[in-house]
């Protein structure tokens, strides 16, 4: 077991979920389908890309490891950038499926302006199909495709193959986009209400 | 016949037309404008880096061949694949954001005319949205995939 691994998770997941309690009631952190929307895509889209039999040993398999280690043999550093290159496929599908969300949700709630009491709800659940893929990339993700990224480093890979196609830097590039979009969208909705 | 492949392409196609129903007809998703901008731009960029091989052979053959092949690629044909997937990626999201600037610049030039509000909204957002879903189900998916056939040809 790997007590360190376990107990950062933890912590980690522990202080984004206190510090938002303290912001107010916790309910409106819960939207399902925007849940569905993120789920769907990151477990679908690692499947198009690598085949369900290594999203199951290298996905699924490397988190259980991460966690558990066991006496199993260690990986060897292909094995290891192996799960580092699906566990990033999965955090850029995730990213990248909640950005489309989020510009459905403003479109959607640029339609209907006539009412403003309903837009900054109607903004809010939009941005939590956001926040769930930042979440899981940010408290799982992440450190998953960091620890594999040290342990094949560890295990003799060559640092500069690890992550050659960029999809990282790619997919931060679509987030600032999604920011633009949503700081035009406020100035819209900013507008709309001070004509009412 | 890569079923897992499609199944996954096709499965989250489906999922966002329905998250789109769930709120608002599919029509107000299409705008010609912000179709023109995203996808004129990318393919003309695709086409002016790459020539026009790098559009019908690289992309259009490389996307159908992930699709409906089990074949293995050489792996000089997956690296100009790979190369030509990010230019697209990278040139789409360049013009949604040269487009996110087009659309704001009409909005408040014409700010005084609530109806000429919507049209010029729907550019700024609707090709920020275009150009990811292409990231989504083309273009990322298309770099990732043949990374890793790249990897596996060279052994």
């Amino acid at each position: 077991m790997n007590l360190s691994g376990i107990v950062g998770l933890l912590v980690a997941i522990l202080g984004v979920g206190l510090g938002a309690a303290l912001l107010g009631e916790f309910t409106v952190y819960f939207d399902l389908i925007s849940l569905v929307f993120v789920l769907l895509p990151m477990l679908l889209m690692p499947m198009v890309i690598h085949g369900h039999a290594d999203l199951r040993k290298y996905g699924f398999g490397a988190l259980w490891r991460f966690l558990f280690p066991g006496d199993s043999a260690p990986w060897s550093a292909s094995e290891n950038a192996k799960a580092l290159r699906v566990i990033d496929s999965t955090g850029a599908m995730a990213i990248l499926a909640g950005a489309a969300g989020t510009l459905i949700g403003t479109v959607q709630m640029l339609q209907a302006l006539d009412d403003p009491s309903v837009i900054g709800p109607a903004l809010s659940v939009a941005l939590l199909t956001l926040l769930y893929p930042l979440l899981m990339t940010g408290l799982l993700l992440f450190p998953l495709s960091r620890h594999y990224r040290v342990a094949a480093i560890q295990a003799g890979s060559d640092p500069s193959v690890l992550e050659p196609d960029g999809t990282v830097r790619h997919v931060m590039q679509v987030l600032s986009l999604v920011g633009l979009s949503i700081g035009i969208s406020f100035l819209l909705m900013l507008l709309c209400m001070a004509s009412f | 016949m890569n079923g897992s492949a499609i199944g996954g392409i096709l499965c989250t196609g489906l999922m966002i037309v329905c998250g789109i129903l769930m709120g608002s007809p599919l029509l107000i998703f299409f705008d010609l404008t912000s179709v023109l901008i995203v996808l004129g731009g990318t393919a003309g960029m695709i086409m002016a880096v790459h020539g026009f091989g790098g559009l019908t052979d690289y992309l259009l053959g490389g996307w159908f061949h992930l699709l409906f092949s089990k074949a293995p690629v050489k792996a000089e044909r997956c690296r100009e694949v790979i190369s030509v997937a990010q230019t697209g990626g990278r040139g789409a999201i360049l013009m949604a954001a040269a487009a996110a600037m087009i659309g704001l610049t009409q909005m408040l030039t014409n700010l005084a005319d609530p109806r000429a509000i919507g049209p010029a909204f729907a550019v700024c957002l609707l090709t920020s949205f275009y150009a990811v879903v292409l990231n989504l189900l083309v273009f990322v998916p298309m770099s990732r995939f043949y990374n890793e056939a790249a990897l596996t040809a060279e052994g």
